[in-house]
């Protein structure tokens, strides 16, 4: 999912900041809703100057018919999903921020939606992500350790120009949490939910950065 | 009318015989002179004057002198600063003549009351006063002499050690080794002045540059060879490039400031070696500036650079350049002079020559600000999310710069590769390159025949296909090299930005004391280059010298006398601005928090605890513009609270 958004960035403007959240909130019965935001709109003045342009050297500039279809064809796939229900894939261009929630049966459902995102539009599939796993006591986030250093990788990427940019992700429950794994995943006063924050730049070098287990009561 | 010609005569004919006695006591090799017509300026602005401003009050009244014609000093005569950059020092000496010696002795005495001289020192008929640890003053009957040094590092290192001993007994008061460095450098200085006091060499005004300048007006500066000796002092610092470029400007040079009513005026002659005055001479021969080009920018700009040179020669005078200030450093000279050859064979002076005019423009227009909002998102304790409105601001250079081509196939050719390899689209008859972090707005290139234009100022542009340009007022420049730097609107716009009171106050002095700066530069039949700059200044009645002065005493005052005032005045208006900036924010936009913190800043601002320490008032500029910016209270930023 984060790495589907992060490539869209890239082919967007390849190079930005932005923000980038993540919000599940699961029912007793592990059923519940979920919402991804990206949020460019930090840049929207030099987006707007971007959208100018078809092309920048290989990447396609999409228009924004190009992101509403594809907008429309994610939320047509997404919907297609069994025990996924009501989702909604929305663009707003004058703020570029884009979003899509929805509800899920389970758990599994949830995995098939973050893998549906994470393989639009890509020809080299992959088979399901685990990325979520929640038992009623155990909750737990993976994302995948990098291959190799993305900036070290991609001479035109440049890990100063991706600080600014804010990955939040929070998990909320209908029980107390007792404790989570990563120094960095915050527990909320009222105990019922977790967040984990940090730099674009961090996540593009290290996706497991935000891995996280936590024990629920 | 002949008594007045004759006056005026005997007038010009004694300040110039004036200026060359005091000169023969310059060493032929100094690289730096400055000579202060104390007559001139005591005329603009006299001293029983100057010494009641705020600026020079406790100095003069330190000295128990109201003005320096009290001081003993000689003020119809010229006074002369010179520097010498030699390999083991810089040595520095200011020369002025003494009018009345009894009060000139009366006024060191009064001043330095551990006053420890020795007369006749050493047989020179000087009496030599040590003025501190590193400055020595050698006063003969009419005229003293004010000597320091700074020694250069690798000597100073090597030899250090050999110096502590020699001079044993001089540095056995003092306690501490930097004290006794310091000591030691003044010492180097005496005993370099007694030397050039009692063995009269060759003077300064038998060097080529003070013939080539030998006006005296205000203030003069002559340079002597100081562009290659300072090549020593860089490479003492360790930038070898840089030391390397230096010591290939090998150049006499003299500078006339004159100050004038509303303006303050600079005559410039420089003298290369015969090598480089040739290349220059070509470089500059029958050039004129292209006025053409300033069509494509506004009257009100920032920064203009503007200039018509040969081509072809000054791409070979680049390739030199780099093979004199590269060769040697990362590679020998031989293989940076291989690898310009190569170059020349890929790309010749006169494949230069046939590709662009030499007609040049950079111009920077103005700092462009662009406001937008953008939504955010907050969380709460128990991380319940908040969507909201926050603004920020882009800041970014207009910038336009003209280049005058001569072939144009081969620029279309570039951008024919641009254009299929997408990096540029074309848009209103001209090309667009893509926004990117420092030109957010973008870059826009148009071409046609005999110019190419390179510029984020779209509105020129857009209007180019309908031959619309901007009203451009015909600069006074014909010569070779021009250059604008309009100090009023650069420093306007510096005061309004900073939230520091400190640069506020200095950016206030420039923008209110000058208004423009205009250089320009052409060479002569001589092949001496000519420069002439004139600074206009924003008060036009009164004299340069006199706005400078009144200006400098004014940030004195609000830096040093009534800082707290000063302080407390700057914070409390940005701060009563920002809240109606605040006010004017419509209501959905506004936070609880942010209401709450006006009603504080307003409180603040009366109260007596930010009369007394005003600093409490600068925090609460940037929580405003926090507010402001809705950023107020950012329970996002969780993690850190």
């Amino acid at each position: 999912m984060i790495k589907f958004f992060l490539w869209f960035i890239l082919a967007f403007s390849l190079h930005s900041c932005f923000d980038l959240i993540e919000e599940v909130n699961f029912n007793e019965d592990g059923s519940g809703t979920f919402s991804y935001q990206i949020n460019l709109g930090k840049y929207k003045f030099t987006l707007d100057n971007i959208m100018r342009l078809d092309s920048i050297g290989k990447y396609k500039v999409p228009s924004i018919d190009d992101i509403r279809r594809d907008l429309i064809e994610l939320q047509s796939k997404l919907n297609k999903i069994e025990g996924i229900s009501g989702v909604k894939c929305h663009g707003d261009f004058d703020y570029f921020l884009f979003k899509i929630n929805g509800s899920f049966r389970n758990v599994d459902a949830l995995n098939k939606v973050y893998t549906e995102v994470y393989n639009f539009k890509r020809k080299d599939r992959v088979p399901l992500i685990e990325a979520y796993k929640y038992d009623g006591k155990t909750y737990v986030r993976t994302e995948r350790e990098a291959k190799s250093n993305i900036f070290l990788k991609n001479a035109f990427l440049n890990e100063n120009q991706f600080t600014e940019g804010k990955i939040m992700i929070v998990a909320r429950f209908a029980s107390e949490v007792v404790e989570a794994s990563n120094h960095r995943t915050v527990i909320s006063k009222n105990k019922k939910a977790i967040l984990t924050k940090c730099s674009a730049a961090d996540l593009m070098k290290q996706p497991s950065i935000i891995n996280c287990e936590a024990k629920i009561k | 009318m002949k008594k007045l010609t004759l006056a005026l005569v005997s007038l010009i004919a004694g300040l110039t015989l004036n200026a060359q006695n005091l000169m023969h006591q310059i060493p032929a090799n100094s690289e730096l002179v400055i000579q202060l017509g104390l007559d001139n300026l005591n005329q603009l602005y006299p001293t029983s004057k100057l010494f009641k401003l705020d600026m020079w009050k406790d100095a003069a009244k330190e000295m128990q002198t109201s003005s320096m014609e009290t001081t003993g000093i000689n003020f119809k005569k010229p006074a002369f600063l010179s520097v010498d950059f030699a390999d083991t020092c810089s040595y520095f000496s200011f020369h002025f003549e003494i009018a009345n010696s009894k009060q000139f002795y009366e006024l060191i005495a009064k001043n330095r009351r551990d006053l420890e001289s020795f007369r006749n020192y050493k047989n020179t008929n000087f009496t030599l006063v040590n003025l501190g640890r590193n400055q020595f003053l050698f006063i003969g009957n009419d005229y003293a002499v004010l000597t320091w040094a700074e020694m250069q590092k690798e000597f100073s290192d090597e030899k250090m050690d050999y110096f502590m001993e020699i001079y044993y007994e001089e540095l056995r008061k003092y306690e501490y080794e930097y004290q006794q460095e310091d000591a030691i450098q003044g010492f180097l200085a005496r005993e370099r002045m007694v030397e050039l006091l009692t063995n009269k060499g060759r003077s300064f005004d038998s060097t080529n540059c003070f013939q080539i300048f030998d006006e005296t007006h205000e203030i003069n500066v002559w340079f002597n060879q100081f562009f290659s000796q300072m090549s020593n002092f860089i490479y003492d610092r360790e930038v070898l490039q840089l030391s390397r470029l230096f010591s290939i400007l090998d150049a006499q040079a003299g500078f006339d400031f004159s100050m004038l009513k509303g303006k303050a005026e600079m005559e410039m002659r420089i003298e290369f070696s015969d090598e480089m005055g040739n290349e220059i001479q070509k470089m500059f021969q029958d050039r004129k500036l292209n006025q053409d080009f300033f069509k494509y920018i506004p009257e009100d700009r920032l920064f203009v650079q503007a200039m018509s040179i040969n081509s072809g020669v000054y791409y070979h005078w680049v390739k030199r350049v780099f093979t004199e200030s590269l060769g040697g450093t990362y590679l020998s000279k031989e293989t940076m002079q291989d690898i310009m050859d190569l170059v020349s064979i890929l790309l010749d002076e006169e494949a230069i020559t046939n590709l662009v005019s030499g007609d040049f423009l950079f111009a920077l227009n103005k700092i462009e600000k662009v406001e937008f909002e953008y939504k955010s998102n907050r969380y709460n304790d128990n991380f319940e999310m908040e969507e909201y409105t926050r603004t920020r601001t882009v800041e970014f250079p207009e910038f336009t710069m003209v280049l005058g081509i001569d072939n144009m196939r081969f620029f279309e050719k570039i951008l024919s590769i641009l254009i299929r390899e997408n990096l540029v689209k074309e848009e209103n008859g001209y090309f667009i390159l893509p926004a990117g972090r420092e030109f957010p707005s973008g870059v826009g290139i148009w071409i046609k025949e005999d110019r190419m234009i390179i510029s984020n100022d779209f509105k020129m542009l857009n209007n180019l296909k309908l031959n619309t340009y901007y009203n451009s007022k015909e600069t006074m420049a014909i010569k070779s090299v021009y250059s604008e730097l309009h100090i009023h609107h650069l420093f306007d716009y510096l005061a309004q930005e900073t939230t520091n009171y400190y640069d506020f106050v200095g950016f206030s002095f420039l923008k209110n004391t000058f208004k423009d700066l205009n250089f320009e530069l052409s060479t002569d039949v001589n092949n001496k280059v000519r420069g002439h700059a004139q600074l206009e200044m924003m008060d036009t009645k009164t004299n340069a010298y006199v706005s400078l002065m009144n200006g400098l005493n004014e940030m004195f005052v609000k830096m040093e006398l009534e800082k707290d005032k000063g302080k407390y005045e700057f914070y409390s208006s940005r701060l009563e601005a920002l809240i109606k900036v605040y006010e004017s924010i419509p209501e959905e936009k506004k936070s609880e928090e942010g209401d709450k913190l006006v009603q504080i800043v307003k409180e603040a601002i009366h109260s007596k605890e930010s009369k007394d320490d005003p600093y409490i008032l600068k925090s609460l500029i940037w929580k405003m513009e926090d507010a402001i910016r809705g950023d107020f209270n950012q329970l996002i930023d969780y993690e850190e609270k």
